[in-house]
């Protein structure tokens, strides 16, 4: 406020007003550039070399990325990946909504039935729940325990390739917590006085959820179209624990990352896996900017005339 | 204005204390003044190496040992990553699926001139850790493949065990009656169609090893085909599992032999004392199926493990004596028992004296009555093994879930193995 603070706030006083906030940064940016952004770097690196782990690496320019055109296992990688997001994040998403709209409703013990259902988002990346699936869709499991009792004989959903993913899509469908509870607060902010004035003008419970509910909330469903979308590429536990591994049986839940891990680890082909990697980024970052391009056509704005505030 | 409670110096210091003190543990865990030592294993294999490196402290009470445990799945990708980063244990437990890989990549030391005695070894394990001249490992057991045979189901339905000599054809009718007799629900066999190590002994019985010394394939893409359509039959006729039971018994705990779903299952022969502790029945462990002419030369010894030295180890010497303690102390001897297989040394196996009813003891008389009859064991497997066993089960497996057939399986398994082998 003062003009001749101004005058005397050379740079090395602003640096010195400055450094208390740089120590506080620093373990952030000690981790950010040594943790992240170094290994990166490095592994963009790797990826144009035949680094094996435990040798020194020698350059091979695209040969890592020329191999993706012709691995087999690569692209089959890429179709049970793509199947495996095509099929679980808009289950989850639908699941989730409806979930947040019937909690929303006013429900008594909101904040039980949320934790309740926020759980298995807590407990789903974790080795322990990848077991206990294991338990449940195996050919001695619960869910062929149930299906004797009706008389059906179930084949073993986790080692059958038909089934084998579409285990592990329920397995996501199952942890729908974290989307509900983002869907739950956005829910919240739309005001009430909106459905009313819909329910006076005569619109029954659907038509007030497409075309008051579904509008207003397109940004929240859009961010976690967004975030699922990621975290579902980036699925790795799951299969892992599962398959054991292999990603099978027969190559059916072999998840992107668990052929990258596979490569890198199994073979020690640390090259090529850095290869994998990085075409991995680009194939989510492509699909996120296809999100956000498409954004406008289906998400509302509040920036635009005719909004609500 | 009020007063700062702490003037920007003072968290100017504190800010660079925390950095420090964040930095400093950082690297704390990395590498201390001790020998590590590290090997895989479950609960028994811990307990044995824990006694018999406390022996060998008290011996040397200057000597600070670290024992780094980890199951053999998890083990591996902590192995390479500390390999990577040249902070790998200084002596670590390898197994003959990755040897060549770290001897040739040049993570293991050259123990040729280390002092570490091998005079009791049997021949075949002794020469089992050198690879192009150097040794790179010295061996900690000797196995061989085995069959074991769930002898009271197998009597039960009126049947005999079968005798080593047993070819693959009266070996498969075996399976085919006691399939039927046994009813719905349990199988003959297990399937080790996708079993690269069982199906080594099948490739040698039809005249070449898997790999050449020099790690090429050397198995023709014809004995590939005849395997995996053996297999395939059987899995069709209901005489061995379907695909989908295979796939969920790839454990002991889960394996069709402790199920009570086929009375046979293939392993390396200290597997005995694993599965034993799991059944009622009385295991027997017999020889791998024979050749049509009923010898056994398609079976070997050979070392499984080894005590492997880092090349970047601060204390070599030392290194070499734990080693040296742990394959010939007695003391080592005793604590081990079979628990890394069976003891690779005549002293040591009849030291054990194991009781002839155990399943330990059935290992280790089995070893003893096969080892005049075996053939030469094979070269070090070859670089990329470890890769290679993953794909033959996956081949295997295709076949099984119709979604491939023998000769296509025997023509990936192949391609794969050109491709594997030669970079």
């Amino acid at each position: 406020m003062t003009a001749p603070a101004v005058h005397r706030d050379t740079t090395v006083t602003r640096l010195r007003k400055s450094l208390p906030a740089y120590a506080f940064l620093a373990p952030w940016i000690v981790g950010m550039l040594g943790i992240t952004l170094g290994p990166m770097l490095l592994s963009l690196y790797y990826s144009f070399t035949d680094y094996s782990l435990l040798g020194d690496p020698q350059w091979a320019g695209v040969d890592n990325y020329a191999r993706l055109l012709t691995d087999e296992r690569f692209h089959a990688s890429l179709r049970v990946t793509f199947l495996y997001v095509a099929l679980s994040v808009p289950l989850e998403l639908v699941f989730a909504l409806l979930v947040a709209v019937v909690l929303n409703r006013g429900l008594r013990g909101l904040a039980t039935y949320r934790a309740i259902y926020y759980l298995p988002s807590l407990l789903g990346g974790s080795v322990a729940v990848a077991i206990l699936w294991r338990q449940i869709f195996g050919r001695d499991g619960l869910v062929n325990d149930v299906l004797a009792i009706v008389g059906i004989d179930g084949p073993g959903w986790i080692s059958t390739p038909e089934y084998s993913l579409l285990t592990l899509v329920v397995l996501r469908v199952w942890q729908f917590g974290a989307p509900m509870v983002i869907f739950l607060a956005g829910l919240r902010q739309i005001p009430d006085d909106v459905y009313e004035a819909a329910t006076i003008d005569g619109a029954n419970a659907v038509q007030r959820f497409v075309r008051i509910t579904l509008p207003l909330l397109s940004p929240i469903i859009f961010f976690n179209l967004v975030l699922q979308t990621i975290g579902a590429f980036q699925a790795f536990t799951p299969a892992f624990i599962v398959s054991g591994g292999s990603g099978g049986p027969s190559d059916s839940t072999l998840f992107y990352t668990l052929y990258l891990y596979q490569r890198a680890f199994g073979s020690f082909e640390m090259g090529y896996a850095a290869a994998l990697a990085w075409v991995l980024l680009l194939i989510i970052g492509v699909l996120t900017g296809l999100n956000f391009l498409l954004r406008r056509y289906w998400v509302y704005s509040e920036d635009e005339p005719g909004g609500l505030r | 204005m009020t007063r700062h409670v702490m003037d920007r110096r003072g968290f100017l210091g504190l800010g660079a204390a925390l950095l420090a003190a964040t930095a400093v543990s950082g690297c704390g865990g990395g590498s201390g003044s001790g020998l590590r030592v590290a090997w895989y294993g479950g609960a028994p294999v811990h307990e044995a190496l824990d006694k018999a490196l406390a022996a060998f402290s008290g011996d040397h009470p200057d000597a600070q040992l670290a024992a780094e445990k980890a199951a053999f799945a998890d083990y591996w990708d902590k192995l390479a990553t500390q390999a990577a980063g040249a902070q790998a244990p200084d002596v670590f437990r390898m197994s003959m699926s990755y040897f060549s890989e770290y001897a040739k990549r040049g993570a293991l030391l050259d123990l040729g001139d280390a002092g570490i005695r091998t005079g009791d070894l049997d021949p075949t394990v002794a020469d089992s850790g050198t690879i192009d001249g150097s040794v790179y490992g010295i061996g900690q057991s000797t196995i061989t493949q085995a069959t074991f045979v769930n002898r009271t189901q197998v009597e039960a339905l009126g049947l005999a065990v079968p005798q080593p000599g047993t070819t693959w054809e009266q070996f498969a009718q075996f399976a085919r009656s006691f399939a039927a007799a046994a009813g719905d629900g349990r199988f003959g066999t297990s399937d080790p169609g996708g079993n690269l190590e069982i199906f080594d002994v099948f490739a040698r019985q039809h005249g070449t090893d898997t790999f050449t010394a020099d790690g090429a394939p050397a198995v023709g893409r014809d004995v590939l085909e005849e395997w995996f359509t053996f297999w395939d039959e059987l899995r069709r006729d209901g005489v061995a599992p379907p695909a989908d039971i295979t796939a969920e018994s790839r454990t002991f705990e889960t394996s069709t032999l402790v199920a009570g779903r086929s009375p046979i299952q293939f392993g390396w022969v200290q597997q005995a004392t694993f599965f034993q502790p799991l059944v009622q029945d009385t295991l027997e462990v017999v020889a791998i199926p024979a050749g049509p002419d009923g010898s056994l030369a398609g079976q070997y010894t050979k070392a499984l493990d080894f005590w492997c030295v880092s090349s970047e180890t601060g204390d070599a010497e030392r290194a070499a004596q734990v080693i040296d303690f742990l394959v010939n102390d007695d003391r080592a001897i005793d604590a081990i028992g079979v628990t890394l297989g069976i003891p690779p040394s005549a002293r040591a196996r009849e030291r054990l004296a194991a009781d002839p009813s155990s399943a330990a003891g059935k290992a280790v008389a089995f070893v003893e009555s096969i080892s005049g009859q075996v053939g030469p064991p094979p070269a070090a497997w070859p670089q990329g093994y470890g890769e290679l066993k993953t794909t033959f089960q996956r081949v295997n497996e295709e076949v099984g879930f119709g979604e491939s057939d023998p000769a296509r399986a025997a023509a990936d398994f192949a391609d794969e193995a050109d491709r594997v082998l030669s970079s």
